[in-house]
């Protein structure tokens, strides 16, 4: 170990040029000898006697060589060395002392690694694309609303011709496929990707090839490229797998590659086909369907890329802003706050431990008080003891950010699992998931330089009062009192009022950190506290998928469901069974213009019904039908629901019926509201019996007749809000899919009641 | 005033240091004064000077003229630059420089102060 540290001390030496200085002196003080002996030589002596009266004369070589060496600063390492070599023996010798400070600094310290290197992989590190920072999302804003949406068709095509300053202008789709083939059935997310996504992010497929141009035709595109991740899952990575077919959503479909594994911008994602868009969806000016990437031209900065794309767009829709922003603010803006929370907590953390540690080498001080004494006695003097008072607490802190580190390492998965995936409102153009592409999140040299010059700082910074305290020792009641001193016999007040001082500082900010926490609490409780509008005792949930190319007409759904219903409602423990298209609490919306028939009926608080877009891609109304006078236009959640829904709920019914089985499709169109829409659109009067229809883009939608009012039932949990909600038998439900003519794929909720 | 017996009587470095502090500072002023009257030398010329102008009364180590050396050049006083010596050996040649020159003054001055100092109190003393 000794010798070890010695080389060391020889490297950083040789590091500091100072090798070079030794061989100097050597030379001069051989040059030195060999002219004091040829002059002895000169006078009558011996060769021999001449070099050893030369030697006499010049004096002890190796204190000389030494000397000079420590003028030059080596000395200060190799003191540093004797220092670790003491600290360590200290530590060892305190096993109970050292336990205790590495542990209270590896929580804080670990607890600030863990979070930076989470900070380090999201905020400060660069994504794993080719100039990453030149990655821009393209959006839009309703000027009217605010809105931030998609673009839409019309939009995405022309700003991507027209535009001069983004190149690799693309855009993505989410699909669920089934993969079906020579193993079981396998469900994988996939995406319709455009032409110039993969080059956008600069990946080439490996094994394999990318589209080619003529893929995206309709017609040709039943090709597909798959993920490293399924080729090495499914097919144990099998080079023979490119050119074959494998079955996707009962098509075949020719695999051409595989997306290499550093590729994460769609991390959950295993297949990707090519977007052949067609026409209704690209002419489509109000469904919003289209997440837009593309890569600033060199020299273009973003600023100018929005500002040319507003010329263009605003040619067409002044009330539309596009927007435009680098592609990690799309990744990150979610979770940046909560990061940055998160530091903060765990700063507090790590400045409580620090107070801790600080206490634990006064209190230490007091045993060492002799010792200090007796080395300053003998001439030691006091930044000598001082430092190697820090030496110790410097060797503790590093202990503690060792320690840290592997706390680190375990708290980094419960981190990112709390991304804005778990978030209640992602942003529009956000993608799930997103945050995973952050696999290199993890200890890395940033990590270890951070942890270890954190620790550093914490030794140094923490340490140095203890050790200025200790090392002013009172050596005349030392001395008066000789072996027999006792802790008593120190200046207890000073060190007193320091511990005290560090008591309070550590209490204050635990305060801190118990206020924060109450208040978390607090919110959680009264999250337990609000009344969601039904009861959810005893009430269990089934999600159902229809995989749209087995349940190709809306009506197959219905069926489905209904016999599901039937069959659960027969069920002994079950009271009752029903179907919504829409669960509240968990924010998923369906928000729709609507029109009344008699708008004289309305009476509509002011200001009430405007803004109705808070968030996500919801579209905004369309223009009214040419010659007719422009409609009082209201809003509201759409929700579809079976018979005895609301019993099964227990949602209260305050006015009129609640749907039955003769609400089908054959009967009057029918609808129940809540009592919020009631109270925002017909305030004081009636609104049962009064018409109205639902604006949805396609074929004219029937006159819908309000039956009933309902309670209200909360939306999303964290901010107890309702939304003013229109519920719709399912069976009189039309198709979804109507709006685009792609079938797409459906999601019921089966309720039970269960007994 | 008993910290101060204390120090007297402990054997760590500040009485050695206060010894040699004196000494050092002597023979920095000798080699400074050496170089300024005789130009540029290497360490073995200075010590062969001081051995000369001393006429056996200052028994020098003269290793530690090199100590000298390298403190009087990390405070800028003197400069190094190698060349051949007399008899064709590489040699540090050493030359004293403006500042050394303004210091030498200055020590000079403080040199011959103290030594008129004491030397009037010796000679007071004698008469009593």
């Amino acid at each position: 170990m000794i010798h070890y540290l010695r080389a060391l001390a020889a490297k950083l030496r040789g590091l500091f040029g100072d090798r070079r200085a030794d061989r100097d002196l050597d030379d001069e003080i051989k040059t030195h000898l060999r002219l004091l002996t040829e002059r002895y030589v000169r006078q009558g002596m011996t060769e021999d006697e001449a070099a050893r009266a030369a030697r006499r004369q010049f004096g002890n070589v190796t204190l000389l060589k030494e000397m000079n060496r420590e003028m030059r600063g080596i000395i200060f390492i190799e003191t540093l060395f004797q220092d670790v070599r003491y600290g360590l023996w200290m530590l060892r010798r305190n096993p109970g002392f050292t336990f205790v400070a590495v542990l209270t600094l590896a929580l804080g310290i670990g607890a600030n690694t863990a979070i930076f290197s989470v900070v380090n992989a999201v905020l400060l590190s660069p994504l794993p694309y080719p100039q990453p920072e030149r990655i821009v999302v393209v959006g839009a804003r309703e000027k009217k609303y605010g809105a931030q949406r998609r673009l839409s068709g019309p939009e995405f095509v022309e700003l991507g011709q027209q535009n001069q300053v983004l190149v690799h202008w693309s855009t993505f789709e989410t699909r669920e496929f089934i993969l079906t083939g020579q193993d079981s059935p396998e469900q994988v997310k996939g995406r319709r990707i455009s032409q110039e996504l993969l080059p956008l992010f600069g990946v080439s497929p490996h094994p394999g090839r990318a589209f080619s141009t003529e893929e995206f035709q309709p017609g040709h595109d039943q090709v597909v490229l798959i993920s490293h991740r399924l080729w090495q899952r499914r097919w144990a990575a099998d080079p023979n797998l490119i050119g074959q077919a494998v079955t996707l959503q009962q098509k075949s479909y020719t695999v051409i590659g595989v997306i290499p594994p550093g590729f994460n911008f769609f991390p959950d994602t295993d297949v990707f086909v090519p977007a052949a868009f067609d026409a209704e969806q690209l002419n489509n000016p109000v469904a919003f369907v289209f997440p837009t990437l593309a890569r600033l031209n060199p020299g273009v900065t973003i600023e100018r890329a929005q500002r040319e794309l507003n010329t263009l767009g605003s040619r067409s829709n002044k009330d539309v802003e596009i927007q435009i922003y680098p592609v990690r603010e799309l990744i990150i803006r979610d979770f940046r706050p909560t990061l940055f929370v998160l530091w903060g907590v765990v700063g507090c953390v790590l400045l409580i431990a620090c107070a801790n540690f600080a206490n634990l080498l006064l209190a230490r001080a007091a045993n060492r008080q002799k010792e200090i004494a007796i080395r300053m006695a003998v001439g030691a003097r006091r930044g000598r003891v001082v430092r190697q008072l820090l030496t110790e607490s410097t060797l503790l802190a590093l202990l503690g950010g060792a320690v840290g580190l592997l706390f680190a390492h375990f708290g980094e998965d419960a981190l990112l699992a709390a991304g804005p995936v778990n978030l209640p409102r992602p942003h529009p153009n956000a993608i799930p998931g997103a945050l995973r592409q952050f696999s290199e999140v993890g200890i890395n040299g940033w990590v270890i330089a951070f942890t270890f010059g954190l620790s550093l700082l914490t030794g140094m910074i923490f340490g140095l009062a203890p050790a200025l305290k200790l090392s002013k020792p009172d050596l005349n009641s030392f001395l008066k009192e000789g072996a027999a001193v006792s802790v008593a016999g120190f200046r207890l007040f000073q060190g007193q009022r320091l511990q005290s001082l560090l008591v309070v500082a550590e209490f204050a900010l635990a305060l801190v950190l118990l206020i924060g926490a109450g208040l978390l609490v607090r919110n959680f409780w009264r999250l337990q506290e609000i009344t969601p509008g039904f009861q959810p005792e005893k009430l269990l949930t089934i999600q159902l998928q229809f995989p749209w190319y087995r349940f190709r007409e809306h009506s197959q759904m219905i069926s489905l469901t209904g016999r599901m219903t039937e069959y659960l409602e027969g069920l002994p423990g079950v009271q009752s069974a029903s179907a919504t298209s829409s669960l509240p609490l968990i924010g998923k919306e369906n928000i729709r213009g609507l029109f009344a028939e008699d708008e004289a009926s309305l009476n509509i608080a002011p200001g009430l019904n405007e803004a109705p877009f808070e968030a996500g891609d919801r579209p905004p109304p369309p223009p009214p039908p040419a010659g007719k006078p422009v409609p009082i236009y209201l809003w509201g959640r759409i929700a579809n629901v079976s018979a005895r829904y609301f019993e099964t709920m227990r949602i209260p019914v305050k006015q009129g019926r609640e749907f039955d089985k003769f609400d089908n499709e054959q009967s009057t169109h029918v609808a129940v509201i809540n009592e919020t829409m009631a109270r925002r659109y017909w305030l004081g009067k009636d609104p049962i019996g009064k018409r109205i229809k639902v604006m949805v883009p396609g074929p004219n939608f029937p006159w819908i007749t309000i039956v009933g009012i309902v309670g209200d039932s909360l939306q999303y949990a964290q901010d107890g809000k309702t939304l003013p909600t229109l519920y719709r038998p399912l069976l009189q439900s039309a198709r979804r899919a109507s709006t685009i003519r792609r079938p797409k794929r459906f999601f019921e909720r089966l309720i039970i009641w269960d007994w | 005033m008993k910290k101060r017996i204390f120090y007297a009587m402990s054997k760590g470095k500040n009485t050695e240091v206060q010894k040699s502090e004196v000494l050092q500072g002597t023979l920095d002023l000798m080699v400074l004064k050496v170089l300024a009257a005789l130009g540029p030398r290497h360490g073995y010329g200075i010590a062969r000077r001081i051995e000369q102008v001393s006429e056996q009364v200052l028994q020098l180590n003269e290793g530690t003229v090199y100590t000298s050396l390298l403190r009087l050049q990390q405070r800028k006083w003197i400069a190094s630059e190698w060349g051949t010596s007399e008899n064709n050996r590489k040699a540090k040649y050493y030359s004293i420089t403006k500042s050394g020159r303004k210091q030498l003054t200055r020590e000079t001055e403080n040199w011959e102060r103290i030594a008129g100092v004491i030397g009037r109190l010796l000679r007071l003393e004698g008469q009593e």
